[in-house]
């Protein structure tokens, strides 16, 4: 630890340290079209490790992967008051119509918004807080949780050519940063009972699986999926 | 220093004249194919380089409204950051705008300049990370660029639109950094307060070392590169204006 977190004063009582900013913590996970997802999990790695995936080349995380400094926890000198939980998405590689290669449905990096309704369909995300804690702190399906980050894409359409634009592309919701359901309950991720003082490590991942086990249905790209816990970090002052 | 930036009255009080506004602070960067460094906003002032540019053309005051430069707020000027919106515009580089459409590499749906591809702008939130500086002990934020949504653009409504680039050939597919309309970017839940003097950056980042699938760089990987794509036009960039949002002090001159 090299930042002062507590001081105890002549009197006995304690300040406390510390800077509360409006910081979100994202995490990165990945699968392919065809792989089985039945246990995804997010918060798990950091910048440097290898980053969740299932069916892909294994790849290290980068600050862009990840901004966690602690794998599955928060670290001791920090702590999380999540009030909501939103996400980005990418298709991993393009799909066209049919079998025309040249009629483009959703080129890379969109995700087709059919594929991301079966995702919708099927999907659950949850929020676990606390070692080995079965009961997740935050679940629901997929389809709950608003897309406050990514692209709004106009599409012209196109009758024929060279590249015609068959697209089909969707977002969950309005891209808009009040597009996230706010948790009426924040959920705390730090110290608890004896170490309820911020700053205490705790450990924390999300799961994203498929609740009817296996391959989604249907589904024609990879995907890449950052979630975001949003909320106020506190750090070290 | 030429204003009065202090008055001390008779009695001992201290009164600081002030004028605050809301209107935004802003700068530029632009972004390139290709490798990248990271591109420090907020870094120059009117007549200084702008960052990615090619030949780093000389700044004017639609790039930025920042005074002085070095990454360091007016000593005058002081911040409450409550947001930092960014949108995303296609700059050419080529006076013939059909260089976007030589294959290959062409962006078959690319629109008609400044409106930015939707796989090239999709890409770019893929790849780029902005980085938020104060006082250069610590960074006050790292998140993708989309988290920082423009909150500006056209609310569109198209037939078969189709672009001049393609000779009116074919048809665009086209993307903003987030929704169009206020209220569609987003607030800190705690502003941050940027003081007299102190330094002050936005900057984007590029993590995989360009704009590009990180899943491509891979050894094995049959994942396609996808990086930018302005088809022949070396000298095109996406230029990115970045507005940080919220009450700004200067002074009463």
């Amino acid at each position: 630890m090299t930042s002062f977190n507590h001081i105890r004063m002549e009197d006995g009582s304690e300040l406390s340290l510390a800077e509360w900013l409006h910081q979100p913590v994202h995490s990165t996970i990945e699968f392919a079209a065809n792989a089985g997802v039945n246990d995804l999990r997010a918060f798990n790695y950091v910048r440097g490790g290898r980053v969740s995936s299932i069916g892909l080349p294994r790849r290290n995380a980068t600050d862009q992967d990840t901004n966690v400094v602690k794998a599955g926890a928060m670290n001791q000198d920090e702590a999380l008051l999540c009030f909501s939980l939103t996400m980005e998405v990418f298709g991993l590689e393009p799909i066209t119509f049919g079998t025309a290669p040249t009629h483009t449905v959703a080129p890379q990096p969109l995700l087709s918004g059919t594929d991301y309704r079966r995702l919708q369909r099927d999907a659950m995300l949850e929020f676990y807080v606390g070692a080995a804690i079965k009961k997740p702190q935050f679940d629901s399906p997929f389809a709950y949780f608003g897309q406050s980050m990514g692209a709004t894409v106009i599409s012209s359409g196109d009758e024929g050519g060279t590249a015609a634009i068959n697209t089909d592309y969707g977002t969950a919701g309005r891209i808009s940063g009040s597009n996230q359901h706010a948790l009426n309950l924040p959920i705390y991720v730090g110290g608890f009972g004896d170490q309820a003082r911020p700053g205490n490590s705790m450990t924390f991942y999300a799961k994203f699986y498929n609740a009817f086990g296996g391959v989604f249905a249907g589904l024609r790209q990879g995907v890449r999926l950052k979630v975001v816990a949003d909320g106020l970090k506190k750090r070290p002052a | 220093m030429v204003q009065a930036l202090k008055v001390r009255l008779s009695d001992g009080r201290v009164v600081n004249p002030s004028d605050w506004t809301s209107a935004p602070l802003y700068t530029t960067v632009e972004i390139a194919t290709g490798a990248l460094q990271p591109l420090p906003g907020f870094s120059f002032g009117v007549g200084g380089e702008v960052p990615g540019s090619p030949g780093l053309r000389t700044a004017n005051h639609r790039d930025t409204n920042m005074q002085g430069a070095g990454s360091i707020l007016a000593e005058n000027e002081e911040l409450l950051l409550f947001a930092l919106q960014i949108e995303l515009y296609q700059i050419l580089g080529s006076a013939n705008d059909q260089a976007f459409m030589v294959s290959p590499p062409q962006d078959a749906w690319a629109p008609d300049a400044p409106e930015v591809s939707a796989t090239n702008l999709m890409a770019i939130q893929r790849s780029t990370l902005v980085r938020l500086k104060i006082a250069n002990t610590k960074d006050y934020g790292v998140m993708p660029i989309s988290f920082h949504g423009a909150g500006m653009g056209i609310h569109r409504t198209t037939g078969a639109m189709r672009s001049s680039g393609s000779a009116y050939a074919r048809g665009v597919l086209l993307a903003y950094n987030g929704g169009v309309s206020v209220g569609d970017s987003r607030e800190y839940a705690t502003p941050h307060h940027v003081g007299p003097g102190e330094a002050f950056e936005a900057a984007l980042e590029f993590p995989y070392g360009q704009v590009i699938e990180p899943l491509s760089q891979v050894a094995g990987s049959t994942v396609a590169a996808n990086p930018l794509n302005f088809g022949t036009d070396a000298n095109a960039r996406v230029r990115a204006t970045i507005s940080a949002i919220g009450p700004r002090r200067r002074p009463v001159a």
